[in-house]
């Protein structure tokens, strides 16, 4: 018999134990709420199994109300409303020794049967909605079959060939009946690619390649790649990839969320980060792993704050205000989806509506936590400890808090626990709870665990609802594979790292990504996997790879993190990103990285815009690109395949190379012809009636968001001549001018206008003249204590052309500050519009260009094959 | 409105390799319109490649495209607006028995509005001289006197009224409006949500993506701010022109193509190169969008002045692109939140936006757009008929505002098939509570998303073993309001 046949039945009944024995000293409750809480659920797991749709033995039917109160089916009123006595169901449930004895498996307890006679006495109320037929069939063979809840079983491996891995085998047994095969082994290259990605996130060492190719040549690939394994797993950049990973379970953050004003940082969470790289790096058993993150407080070196930063896995949530039940409603949520793909917080308001957990079992684990107190800072702030007297749940009904309903002990979700197993008396109960869910009798665990790590290895898991094995999941195509690992990882002490070998060195995992025309028509999302999956790099993958590339990337394991959202400077692993809850920068919605709100099972994978903006132009990227181009600048005549090498880790194609070049050349001519585009701030001279600009000089100092041309203001030489983002101010003559000087980069068309105030009531007001560089006057107009417009159009300018926006003081210099916005809308044939905006453009420093070589190593980061693992 | 037609230049031999039906939505990227929302979120859960942002169509038909939800943050008085109560004039310093009608903090007597209401427009809407020039639009109005909330604190209510919980993380409106129908303009964000000067209490939570991936969250842009690379993240770089950008998307095409052809038919390398058109043309689109000087002098004016005017008229010219949700938030933290003073507060605060509000229903309307676009506006919750009596460390204790009121308040819609010159239900004779029709928040979220072409119990996201919804457990669609 399978052990959820016995602990769902016996569990169910250990259940109503708790509620229906309470609620017969309940007053409030109303006689409907009495039969959906006690009669209904007893029904359906007692009675309706033999006597209901499916079945009526001795021609008796509990599932519809007619029957039981006018024996439509037996003739025989089972329930006299009111009167328990000469009901019928009431006898038999007495186990008499002279009458029939129901349940026949075993008399109800006396609480039930409490509950069944203030029924009868209420006039046993039977809301005409409750349909249990259709309940009771569906869920309980559901839940009796559900193939989560059966133990992990051992596949018979009798007939695996002796030179077959048994993963492979599993797989090729599943392909079979398509008359399918696995691809063949990828190139070495790429399985070398794979692997570095695979265990330490960074990209292979160039040396790593050529050294896999050389073993592929001399037949000896299969030694080098198990070596290579061994070295990955042996670097610290493991712990970092796959603490990671185990992050995004633990919905980690640098901060609390919303919490009025109190300060928000969680200034120690960063100990918790180094906790889980070191207990991956130390190859920790995954079930002290998990010991040590829910009761460290309760484990040999208590006293160790090293080890009590791990119960930063329950502390580090949002805080919701300070709510204490949606803290607790935090933890239970994250221990139970996060580490047994069960989502028992459905549960807070009402019985699980699809799966076997009960509002009760909700509150078991509510009183486990609210057991545990937050003590303060020593000697860690991010440990619990269990309160001198437990807290003694009671289920909250409907959810709140003020509505308290039946007590119920501290305890595993029944269901899921032993048959025998006791209500936890060890303090809080913690580490019986993460003793429960370690138990190699469990199910669940080592199962969610061995498919998290699949789905990081193979883009998508064996279940690919990592977070929820419950009803509702049906399963999997692999199901065999699944408890194979399963009960190997259990076997092999938990061992992450032995796990990990035992998928890399698969031929499954090694085989090709290529396409499989003939396996899409029966198998288009390659779940029989007769191909491996292209991946594609997550956002730490990728930033990582970027400083891989310039070699900027800062190896430091640990330490606390670093604002890399914002400050692009960072050159730090982005697993060390400083993660605000509440605030979540922009870039990490961006790239899809884990909502830290709740345990994120997986992450999604998205291809928006925004992406490519900011690879595009984030200066982070930038910053880098130029680091490249820095440090291949050695190599001469060989500098394009040095970027190669740095980027894409192998040599340019001839016909790549071809392009490259003639990509340099063209950036190369475009910087000497349009050096100068865009905006240039300066001063000058325009005489009356002239009709070129002469003596243009830059403003080059800066001075409280101004551009001017000296330390002082206003100069002793030009007077008060200057510019700023909105506007300025002009000299005191014709000869010293305030010009902004717009410049072509390209040859175009350009429709202009603009805007110009002249705020004060007092003096002349100022002049503008646009002049195009041809010495033609485009505009012209004078503001007087208002403002003006100008629009020009159609304007024809070769690259290198400028059009100048020349502001003078007429003839009386005093209340001369002005504002002004100019706008250039630029067309090039065969590109959108690109406007120029003096206000937006306006900068108090000329940026630096991107030199020709550090766009060609940009764009080479841009690629797909950057970012995409064969 | 654009469409994202490939780049010429970036695509100059444009040839299709479609692998069936998932290559061939990757492709296209947008104006898929028959495609069933059950099968496009099945495939953007299983990790396909598919544009999440592609216009999509709702459970059934509806003109409305866009919302523009005009954030009152921090609680508009409705009897000083839009709710008329001539007890509350006449009985004014009077006490009266609120029974339990508890508020944040104590209140007094009762407190006459200080405006002077007037009859508007053919319906005859009771509107005050604090929106004198919207009342001009009174006929498009469809004013909701009975709205009710749970709580009369700011935070709990703010995420009731954009996500649907008081307390949990839920997703926004906008998100959900993202996610269910994808938005019509690749080329900006299709959820934008304006606040000068900074974040409303409870901050980015308000305009949330929740459980739903991340590029469903409103894009937050500080409308204080003019320039266009403070407003959308990574618009531009000063290093590299826009010229030697079109060489390196050339180049990148070229390395992207051999790639391809090696590993021919990928939907999700497609789309990737796709994506990088689209962000060129998004740094165009975006600066345009952002830029209000570039409307004509009369369209302008007619907004008036000051930054409510320019992010409304910046609001109009989004969902003109084809943005799908616009939330326009009056100001940092709580502005409407007026404890004291509220005669010169609230005074200031209409004058700031009544213009720009008229101004956008005529605009939308002239151009034809006010059909397809529902505008939303209000706040929170409202505040008491009571004058709010001094609490120490809490207000200045002047005796001349309002307390929260959620027991009973008003907001209104306009546009998008709302029933105009209609008020819906009633609030007592004084305004404390509603008591005929009452709307709550749900009923209200159900009824937007019938308007949008949703049915709010249909309209789920799998997530932790369940089907959420905006409206969780609750809501009933208001058929009156629908025109």
């Amino acid at each position: 018999m399978h052990r959820f046949l016995s602990t769902c039945g016996l569990g169910l009944v250990a259940w109503l134990l708790v509620t229906t024995g309470q609620l017969a000293a309940q007053t409030a409750e109303s006689p409907s709420d009495l039969f959906e809480r006690a009669i209904r659920p007893l029904l359906l797991d007692r009675c309706i199994e033999c006597h209901g749709p499916t079945k009526q033995e001795h021609q008796v039917r509990l599932d519809r109300r007619s029957d039981v109160l006018t024996g439509a089916a037996s003739d025989i009123p089972l329930v006299v409303p009111g009167q328990p006595d000469k009901s019928r169901l009431w006898q038999v449930l007495q186990h008499s020794a002279d009458d029939i004895r129901m349940p026949s498996s075993g008399k109800l307890d006396q609480p039930s049967l409490d509950a069944v006679q203030s029924w009868i006495l209420q006039g046993a109320p039977w809301p005409e909605t409750a349909n249990l037929e259709a309940d009771a069939v569906a869920r309980l063979q559901r839940w009796r079959q559900h193939w989560a809840f059966q133990p992990v079983h051992t596949p018979d491996l009798s007939t695996q060939p002796p030179d077959t891995q048994t993963i492979d085998w599993l797989i090729d047994r599943q392909l079979q009946p398509h008359q399918l095969q696995r691809s063949p082994p990828a190139p070495a290259g790429v399985i070398a690619r794979r692997l570095s990605y695979a265990i330490t996130g960074l990209p292979p060492e160039l040396t790593e390649l050529e050294s896999a190719r050389i073993a592929e040549h001399s037949g000896s690939l299969s030694a080098w790649l198990t070596d290579y394994t061994e070295r990955l797993l042996a670097q610290p950049q493991y712990g970092e990839r796959w603490g990671r990973y185990w992050l995004d379970v633990a919905r980690y953050a640098d901060t609390k969320g919303y919490v009025f004003t109190e300060n928000r940082e969680y200034a120690d969470a960063w100990r918790y980060r180094e906790w889980v790289i070191r207990s991956l790096n130390h190859d920790q058993g995954f079930d002290q792993f998990i010991h040590q993150q829910l009761a460290a407080d309760r484990l040999p070196g208590a006293d160790d704050p090293a080890q009590l930063a791990a119960m930063g896995f329950l502390t580090l949530g949002r805080r919701f205000l300070n709510n204490t039940h949606d803290i607790i409603d935090d933890r239970i949520d994250l221990v139970t989806r996060g580490l047994m793909g069960v989502t028992v917080s459905c549960a807070r308001c009402h019985d699980h509506k699809y799966d076997p957990i009960s509002q009760a079992d909700y509150y078991s684990l509510y009183g486990v936590f609210a057991s545990s107190d937050e003590p303060g800072t020593e000697p860690s702030p991010l440990r619990l400890i269990d309160r001198p007297q437990p807290v003694e749940p009671v289920i909250f009904l409907r959810g709140n808090p003020g509505n308290r309903g039946p007590a119920v002990p501290r305890r595993f979700p029944v269901a899921l626990a032993a048959p025998d197993a006791p209500v936890w008396q060890s303090g809080s109960g913690r580490l019986e709870l993460a003793q429960a869910i370690t138990s190699t009798a469990n199910p669940l665990t080592a199962r969610v665990a061995v498919n998290r790590v699949w789905m990081h290895l193979f883009g998508r898991g064996l279940v690919e609802t990592p977070g929820d094995f419950g009803i509702r999941t049906d399963k999997p195509q692999h199901a065999e594979l699944l408890d194979w690992l399963a009960a190997e990882f259990m076997a092999s002490g938990w061992s992450r790292k032995a796990l990990l070998r035992t998928i890399l060195r698969s031929e499954t995992w090694r085989q090709s990504s290529d396409r499989r025309p003939d396996a899409e028509p029966v198998d288009p999302e390659n779940r029989l996997l007769a191909r491996m999956n292209r991946l594609r790099l997550d956002f730490e993958a990728q930033r990582d790879s970027v400083l891989a590339a310039s070699g900027q990337l800062d190896r430091t394991v640990g330490g606390p993190s670093a604002d890399l959202a914002n400050d692009p400077a960072v050159t730090r692993r982005a697993v060390y990103a400083r993660i605000d809850r509440q605030n979540l920068p922009g870039i990490f919605r961006t790239f899809d990285l884990a909502s830290p709100d709740a345990h994120a099972p997986r992450r999604y994978q998205t291809t928006i815009p925004q992406q490519a903006l900011f690879y595009l132009n984030n200066s982070f990227v930038l910053n880098q690109s130029a680091e490249i181009a820095r440090v291949t600048a050695a190599a001469g005549e060989d500098r394009i395949a040095a970027v190669f090498g740095h980027v894409l880790r192998r040599s340019p194609t001839s016909t790549e190379l071809a392009d490259c070049h003639a990509f340099l050349q063209t950036i190369t001519e475009l910087q000497q012809v349009t050096g100068q585009g865009g905006w240039q701030l300066g001063r000058g001279s325009l005489p009356e009636n002239a009709l070129t600009v002469s003596d243009f000089q830059t403003l080059t100092v800066v001075r409280e968001g101004r551009l001017q041309a000296g330390d002082q203001l206003p100069d002793p030489q030009f007077g008060w001549v200057f510019l700023n983002r909105n506007g300025g101010h002009p000299g005191n003559d014709l000869q010293h001018c305030a010009i902004r000087r717009w410049t072509a980069d390209n040859n175009c068309r350009v429709l202009l206008h603009g805007v110009i105030t002249h705020p004060s009531d007092q003096g002349d007001g100022i002049r503008l003249r646009v002049l195009a560089a041809d010495g033609r006057l485009l505009a012209e107009t004078s503001a007087t204590n208002g403002t003006q417009t100008i629009a020009a159009a159609g304007i024809q300018l070769q690259a290198g052309q400028f059009i100048d926006f020349v502001v003078d003081c007429r003839t009386n210099s005093s209340h001369d500050s002005f504002r002004s916005k100019f706008v250039v809308t630029q067309t090039v044939d065969g590109q959108p519009a690109r406007i120029w905006n003096s206000e937006q453009d306006f900068r108090e420093a000329p940026s630096p260009r991107q030199d020709p070589w550090a766009q060609l190593a940009q764009t080479l980061l841009l690629t797909n094959e950057f970012s995409f693992i064969d | 409105m654009s469409a994202a037609v490939p780049i010429p230049f970036l695509d100059p031999d444009p040839s299709p390799v479609v692998v069936g039906r998932r290559g061939m939505l990757a492709r296209c990227g947008m104006g898929f319109g028959g495609l069933a929302l059950a099968d496009l979120l099945q495939q953007t859960q299983a990790g396909e490649p598919l544009n999440p942002m592609s216009p999509r169509q709702p459970h059934f038909p509806s003109r409305v495209k866009h919302v523009i939800h005009l954030f009152m943050n921090g609680g508009p008085s409705h009897v000083d607006t839009f709710d008329y109560k001539p007890e509350l004039q006449r009985r004014g310093g009077e006490k009266i028995a609120t029974g339990n009608l508890a508020t944040e903090r104590p209140t007094g007597a009762l407190y006459p509005s200080p405006w002077r209401f007037r009859p508007c427009g053919q319906s005859g809407l009771m509107i005050s001289d604090l929106f004198r020039k919207t009342s001009a639009h009174a006929d498009q109005l469809c004013v909701i006197r009975s709205m009710h909330a749970d709580v009369p604190n700011h935070e709990p209510s703010l995420m009731l009224m954009n996500c649907g919980d008081a307390r949990l993380v839920r997703p926004s409106m906008g998100s959900w409006l993202t996610w269910g129908l994808g938005t019509d303009n690749q080329n900006l964000p299709g959820f934008v949500a304006m606040c000068p000067g900074g974040y409303p209490i409870q901050e980015s939570q308000n305009w949330q993506a929740g459980f739903l991936p991340g590029i469903f969250q409103g894009t937050y842009v500080d409308t204080n701010h003019t320039e266009v690379e403070k407003l959308i993240e990574n618009v531009r770089n000063d290093r590299i022109s826009s010229s030697e950008q079109t060489q390196q998307l050339k180049l990148l095409r070229l390395l992207n193509r051999q790639h391809l052809e090696q590993r021919p038919g990928d939907a999700q390398l497609e789309s990737r190169i796709q994506s990088f058109e689209l962000a060129f043309r998004m740094q165009t689109d975006a600066a345009d969008a952002f830029d209000v000087s570039r409307e004509p002098k009369h369209i302008r004016e007619m907004y008036g002045e000051g930054v409510q005017a320019r992010q409304i008229l910046i609001a109009r010219r989004l969902v003109e692109r084809g943005v799908r949700f616009v939330q326009v938030w009056h100001g940092q933290g709580q502005p409407w939140d007026n404890h004291d003073d509220i005669e010169v507060n609230h005074a200031r605060l209409a004058r700031q936006c009544d213009q720009a509000i008229a101004a956008l229903l005529t605009d939308l309307g002239q151009r034809g757009l006010l059909d397809e676009t529902l505008v939303i506006w209000g706040g929170e919750f409202g505040r008491t008929p009571t004058v709010e009596l001094p609490t120490k460390g809490a207000n200045a204790g002047k005796i001349n505002g309002r307390d929260h009121n959620h027991w009973g308040f008003t907001m209104w819609l306009a546009g998008g098939g709302v029933r105009g010159g209609y008020a819906h239900g009633a609030t007592d004779e004084f305004g404390f509570k509603a008591v005929e029709k009452p709307v709550h928040v749900h009923d209200l979220h159900a009824t937007l998303l019938k308007l949008i072409g949703f049915d709010h119990e249909q309209f789920t996201f799998r997530y932790a073993g369940r089907d959420f919804r905006l409206t969780d457990v609750h809501g009933k669609v208001v058929e009156e309001l629908i025109a």
